[in-house]
């Protein structure tokens, strides 16, 4: 019943909802780009956890092939990298008072969210756009790469959505609470983690791109695309319980 | 006042729970589900038979048949081990039903009840995983492998230790319920997850129980099928027992917060009646003072009653007579050295606040 | 012993431990839950002593 009002709502102002969506999402994206707090301090400890890996496999050498490991890396690094950034992506709003001012004006809590969820993205992608390369270059400029490596864009898309879905959800949970930075692993590691198996799993056929394994690829970008309709789909439909105040 | 309304509703919703015809069951339930499964370990060990594992080098016969493979004891643990987990997951389908049911009615016996299922299927799963491990351990030779199954039953966990955290970390027990349900429909995505990874993933080494051509022979599907009801009858029984103790635990706790409210209101309420006696008796003491031999005590004495005048629902003037006495009190402070001067200040002094 | 027999049950013996610990782990949790939730169950009870006791001495103050 309340599910029909809303729909019934947002269709009788879809544009004004539209509207709604484009002023938050650019008042993100304004302020970001103002400060550059967050892209920084992801960027920054993307390099970071890099330096780590380096220092991990700095002794094993020649005698481990990074390529067959590189999609789990490189997925580690998103998973930490993009925990940092949704845990900083509503500190704006806690120190300013701002997500009371937008909850207290007429504004769909959906809209909120994709909002949300829409700017967390970008960061996210911008944020690989430079620390992707950055990989390519610390750990596999010497591997001999297979031609399909460039599918392992595929996955990367479709996991980044579902991160910036599922995070923006968890992520509102948590700003409030004690502690909430560990909670936000707590949380999001263990829901993300279907995403992120499935994830890793064609990334690394993308990568080894061994003859009559792309079955598998396909299957795990179904799975990873099944999982990122189904989360955001929830997330956008619980919305509404986590920033009703 | 207006936020007591429905709490005492709450009260009233929470105890509708018990006495239930569901309740009447559970004790029944309990006693089936535990014959079930005393049957299912007896058959287990007695009349099912051992699985054939690797080929033997050459056949032999026993007890008239003939058998060509080793005998598997390991397998024996799948008995009870696939209906604790079946069970688990039945009760988690509940905790997410009563999650969405939270969500749509505010109301916090469904809170409670979502909490309740979620200790249950905690309790569940680490059943599953020490039985779990124990076959892993023995049949494929390592303590812990990243299995899909195993992988995702293993996140599965962390979700349900998650979500208590979460409940931890929360203060405010509306945002509490309401954050704690949405984590919960959420968490339980992974569930039909990890029950479905062993036919999903080609790669998985984990054994597929639940398809239509298991091909168990009777002997063997007959225990696993009892040891299964028993199970869920046992969770069944176990939910709804942790839920009636929940449920009092809960309203004793909120009996008692708002006992110690009351208890705050009418402190309160005594220590206002205290002092309006306070001022009642300095004022009778005030007007004592001028029959007095007018000694330093009687000027403090005096003073004081003009404090308390002061502070309490007088007119201007009593105001106004403190100023005065306190700086007669300040202006005179040699006065007081003396008993003649001491004597001069009350006696002014009570005059003043006589004609105030 | 037979060998071949020795090679059918060759796996029975080793595992025995293994089953018997998946099986008394099992209830054991079980038992532990009970355990809990009966002790939750006694502080209840308790409690609600102590509301009922306070309940009579403020029954009594307000006889005095």
């Amino acid at each position: 019943m309340a599910d029909s009002r809303n729909r019934g709502q947002r269709r009788s102002r879809r544009a004004s909802s539209f509207q709604q969506y484009k002023a938050l999402l650019l008042k993100d994206l304004r302020q970001e780009i103002r400060t550059r707090e967050m892209l920084t301090s992801m960027v920054v400890y993307a390099l970071l956890v890099l330096t780590i890996y380096g220092a991990a496999l700095a002794q094993v050498g020649d005698s481990v092939d990074v390529v067959a490991l590189a999609g789990g890396l490189l997925w580690a690094l998103i998973i930490f990298t993009s925990l940092l950034g949704l845990n900083r992506s509503f500190s704006h709003e806690t120190e300013s008072g701002c997500l009371e001012g937008i909850l207290l004006a007429p504004v769909d809590r959906a809209v909120v969210f994709l909002a949300k969820a829409t700017s967390n993205l970008i960061f996210l992608a911008v944020v690989e756009l430079i620390t992707v390369p950055l990989f390519f270059l610390f750990f596999l400029s010497g591997a001999e790469l297979a031609t399909t490596t460039p599918m392992m864009l595929l996955p990367l898309a479709v996991g980044t959505v579902g991160v910036a879905g599922v995070g923006t959800l968890l992520s509102t949970m948590t700003i409030d609470t004690r502690g909430r930075d560990v909670l936000l692993a707590i949380l999001f590691i263990p829901v993300v983690f279907p995403l992120l198996y499935a994830c890793v799993s064609a990334t690394s056929v993308a990568f080894l791109g061994i003859e009559g394994t792309f079955g598998t690829f396909w299957t795990s970008l179904a799975l990873a695309g099944a999982y990122d309709v189904i989360m955001i789909a929830a997330a956008w439909g619980l919305y509404e319980f986590v920033v009703d105040a | 006042m207006a936020t007591d309304a429905p709490a005492r509703e709450t009260y009233e919703q929470l105890s509708v729970g018990r006495g239930g015809r569901l309740e009447r069951l559970v004790p029944i339930a309990l006693v089936l589900g535990v014959v079930l499964t005393v049957i299912d370990v007896v058959w287990t060990f007695t009349l099912a038979p051992l699985v054939q594992g690797a080929q033997l080098s050459e056949p032999v016969v026993i007890a008239g048949t003939q058998v060509t493979t080793k005998l598997l004891l390991s397998q024996k643990i799948f008995y009870l081990h696939v209906p604790v987990a079946v069970a688990s997951f039945a009760i988690m389908l509940f905790a997410a039903i009563w999650a969405v049911r939270f969500l749509m009615t505010k109301s916090r016996r469904f809170d409670l009840y979502s909490k309740t299922s979620m200790e249950v299927t905690l309790v569940f799963i680490v059943a599953t995983m020490i039985s779990g491990d124990l076959w892993t351990r023995f049949e494929w030779g390592v303590w812990w492998t990243w299995e899909p199954r195993l992988t995702t039953y293993f996140i599965l966990m962390l979700l349900v230790i998650g979500y208590f955290i979460l409940r931890n970390a929360l203060d405010d027990p509306e945002r509490r319920a309401r954050f704690s349900a949405v984590f919960c429909i959420v968490a339980f995505v992974d569930a039909p997850i990890s029950f479905m990874i062993t036919r999903l993933v080609p790669s998985s080494i984990h054994p597929v129980v639940f398809r239509t051509d298991s091909g168990l022979p009777p002997m063997m599907l007959i225990p696993f099928l009892l040891g299964l009801f028993g199970m869920l009858l046992i969770a069944f029984a176990l939910t709804r027992l942790a839920l009636r103790i929940n449920v009092d635990a809960q309203e004793v706790e909120d009996l008692k917060e708002r006992l110690e409210e009351q208890d705050a209101w009418k402190t309160r309420a005594a220590a206002d009646a205290a002092l309006e006696r306070l001022r009642a008796d300095a004022s009778n003491l005030t007007a004592a003072a001028p029959t007095s031999d007018g000694s330093a005590s009687s000027v403090r004495a005096a003073a004081a009653s003009d404090v308390a005048g002061a502070g309490g629902p007088a007119s201007d003037g009593s105001v106004d007579s403190l100023a005065a006495s306190t700086r007669d009190a300040s202006a005179h402070p040699s006065d007081l050295q003396t008993p003649s001067g001491a004597a001069a200040a009350a006696s002014s002094h009570s005059h003043d606040s006589q004609e105030a | 012993m037979d060998p071949i027999l020795a090679e059918v049950y060759s796996t029975v013996l080793p595992a025995a431990p293994y089953v018997i610990g998946a099986y008394v782990g099992i209830w054991v949790v079980l038992f532990v839950y009970v355990m809990v939730l009966s002790r939750r169950a006694k502080r209840t009870r308790d409690d609600i002593d102590a509301l009922r006791e306070a309940l009579h001495s403020r029954e009594d103050k307000l006889g005095k």
